[in-house]
């Protein structure tokens, strides 16, 4: 079990040390001088030149380089920004709280309302409930989230301007600010997580522990929930990473869309002004939230079921 | 690690059996799309850059049956002209995607051991990175447009295409007709391309189809956030980035015929996709 773990935690470090690589060593895919890369379309003042040779060491080899700025991630130091006079690490951080404010927004959307139409279409199987709920999800996964930030604009900012179209808003402001962005996020997510729920769901209802459960007299919501619903968990939790670095990736889009302020949106204008530096920062955080959150996964699986467990060591 | 959605993977989310109407329609929506796409210069009422600006805003009408944008240009026009770049960039990605994950899964699966050991972990980090982020990485470093965005999504679905003919050679690998051309001598690269890649690619084809659709909005995401194909070019993302301020304005027509035309292309799609995969399904069972 230790053992186990302790495999995954060096996959872990060696897949998070070959994406770094990859996202640092990415600049140097571009043909000519890293330096002029960097600086390009800015006048190259004496002082800046120093300041990005310095920063990003180009004076010195490409390893050492790689090592001192890997080193300077750990400490949470990824220089400064081109395009704001400011640190990358604080501007980052000065954006966190909006995006997780939106992404546990979307979160809480997307588990209540897919976990609960998986689970009313897979206890409906075949009728009516879960057909509908099939063609809805089915529909949910087409929308892209700037199609429905597009449509939540018009019809519920515009229109009936029951939403504000633009912003974050503080405070308690933030939940009707965040409300449209949060819903234009989930639809896609639902989609998959609906599925996901309502399968698994099925497969569980089919197995013998099951029958054995029923048969034994125990009332059908206690088998529910404590013999189909528990098993049908595993394999729903397993999806947690490409959810969360999927709701990441699509909150830039869903941010721009509706000018909150937080990190989708200053990857987007960091690509856009060619402000590199943030542009690193913000595609390697992404990056490891999906390995780590994936790891985390692995190494809780066998606490939601021991069973995983035992199958893991008799291989 | 395993770090495979489990949805993309499998298709695990295909449940419903699609009418045969559904499908016909679908495939009939593509064929559409591909027409107007292949003869927008002959066919399209207006020039897609015409500025008009006697013209802003109006409404569906003779003159313009998708009405007109912020600067008075044919929807229906730059919606014609647009479908050309929309369509052929996630086609040329996943192309490329399939050609090079065909092949990196085939020598995975054939050369075993290290080899796959290696590739498999590749494919690992090569998961971790999802196509639109890889895409904007792309925009970052060799600037706007579509080559480094197309080229990135090529990249970012590969490995799935690969897993997915890993796993399926390895499973046709065991079969007896493969022992059988392994006893007669022939070469395992030989009977891999020229007798196993035939016997899997319907399969292949089936999950790249599917791909196609997810390319389609990854590249239309990108364009919306005006990194990708930059104005006044007509394609459907950055039609609908070009149309916000209308959005705000209270004319949101401009913005909705090109969302709605991402979205038909993407069911219509999907439906041909999964038809394929279940009627493979349906054939290798039997």
């Amino acid at each position: 079990m230790v053992l186990t773990i302790l495999k995954r935690l060096l996959t872990l470090a060696i897949t998070l040390l070959v994406s770094s690589f990859l996202v640092f060593g990415s600049m140097y895919l571009v043909p000519g001088d890293p330096l002029s890369f960097l600086l390009q379309g800015r006048e190259p003042s004496p002082e800046a030149v120093a300041a990005v040779t310095e920063q990003y060491g180009l004076d010195r080899p490409f390893v050492v380089r790689y090592l001192d700025w890997l080193g300077g991630a750990f400490r949470g130091d990824f220089g400064r920004s081109f395009q704001f006079r400011d640190d990358v690490t604080s501007l980052v951080w000065s954006r966190l709280p909006t995006t997780m404010a939106l992404l546990v927004y979307a979160g809480l959307i997307i588990v209540v309302v897919g976990v609960i139409s998986g689970i009313a279409a897979a206890l409906h199987r075949g009728r009516a409930l879960d057909r509908i709920v099939l063609v809805v999800l089915s529909g949910f996964a087409a929308i892209p989230s700037f199609v429905a930030a597009i449509v939540l604009i018009a019809v519920f900012a515009v229109q009936l301007q029951w939403f504000p179209s633009f912003g974050a808003g503080e405070g308690l402001g933030m939940i009707p600010h965040l409300t449209l962005p949060a819903i234009a996020l989930a639809f896609t997510f639902i989609a998959m997580l609906g599925r996901i729920t309502r399968s698994s769901m099925l497969d569980q209802l089919g197995r013998e522990h099951v029958e054995v459960a029923e048969s034994r007299g125990l009332s059908r919501p206690s088998v529910i929930r404590r013999h189909v619903f528990r098993n049908a968990l595993g394999p729903i939790t397993t999806i947690a990473g490409i959810l969360i670095a999927g709701l990441m990736v699509s909150s830039t889009v869903v941010e721009q869309s509706f000018g909150v302020a937080g990190i989708g949106s200053l990857l987007v204008s960091a690509v856009d002004r060619k402000d590199f530096p943030v542009a690193q920062a913000i595609v390697l955080l992404i990056v490891t939230v999906f390995v780590v959150v994936n790891a985390i996964v692995t190494v809780l699986q066998p606490l939601i079921d021991p069973r995983s467990a035992a199958r893991e060591a008799a291989r | 690690m395993t770090t495979v959605p489990v949805e993309r993977q499998t298709r695990a989310g295909r449940l419903i059996r699609s009418s045969p109407a559904l499908v016909l329609a679908s495939a009939i929506i593509l064929g559409v799309f591909v027409l107007v796409a292949v003869l927008a210069p002959w066919i399209a009422p207006y020039d897609p850059d015409a500025i008009d600006l006697a013209n802003v805003y109006s409404g569906p009408s003779a003159a313009h049956w998708l009405g007109t944008d912020g600067t008075g240009r044919d929807t229906l026009s730059r919606l014609m002209y647009g479908a050309r770049l929309s369509l052929t960039a996630p086609l040329l990605a996943i192309l490329v995607a399939t050609i090079v994950g065909t092949l990196l899964g085939l020598v995975a699966a054939w050369a075993g051991g290290v080899v796959d050991g290696i590739l498999t972990r590749v494919f690992d980090v090569l998961f971790a990175f999802p196509a639109l982020l890889l895409a904007m990485l792309g925009v970052a470093l060799f600037g706007k447009g579509l080559t480094a965005p197309v080229i990135a999504v090529a990249l970012a679905y590969s490995p799935y295409v690969a897993i997915l003919v890993r796993s399926l050679v390895l499973a046709e690998g065991s079969r007896p007709y493969v022992a059988a051309y392994r006893v007669q001598g022939f070469s395992g690269p030989w009977t891999a391309l020229r007798r196993v890649l035939p016997n899997v690619s319907p399969t292949i084809l089936a999950q790249s189809t599917l791909n196609f659709g997810y390319a389609l909005m990854d590249l239309a995401a990108l364009s919306f956030l005006g990194l990708g194909v930059q104005p006044p070019t007509a394609d459907w993302g950055a039609m609908i980035n070009e149309s916000r301020a209308a959005v705000l304005a209270g004319h949101p027509l401009s913005a909705v015929v090109p969302a709605i035309a991402v979205v038909l292309a993407v069911v219509a799609v999907n439906v041909v996709g999964d038809d394929l995969a279940d009627r493979l399904a349906g054939r290798t069972r039997s």
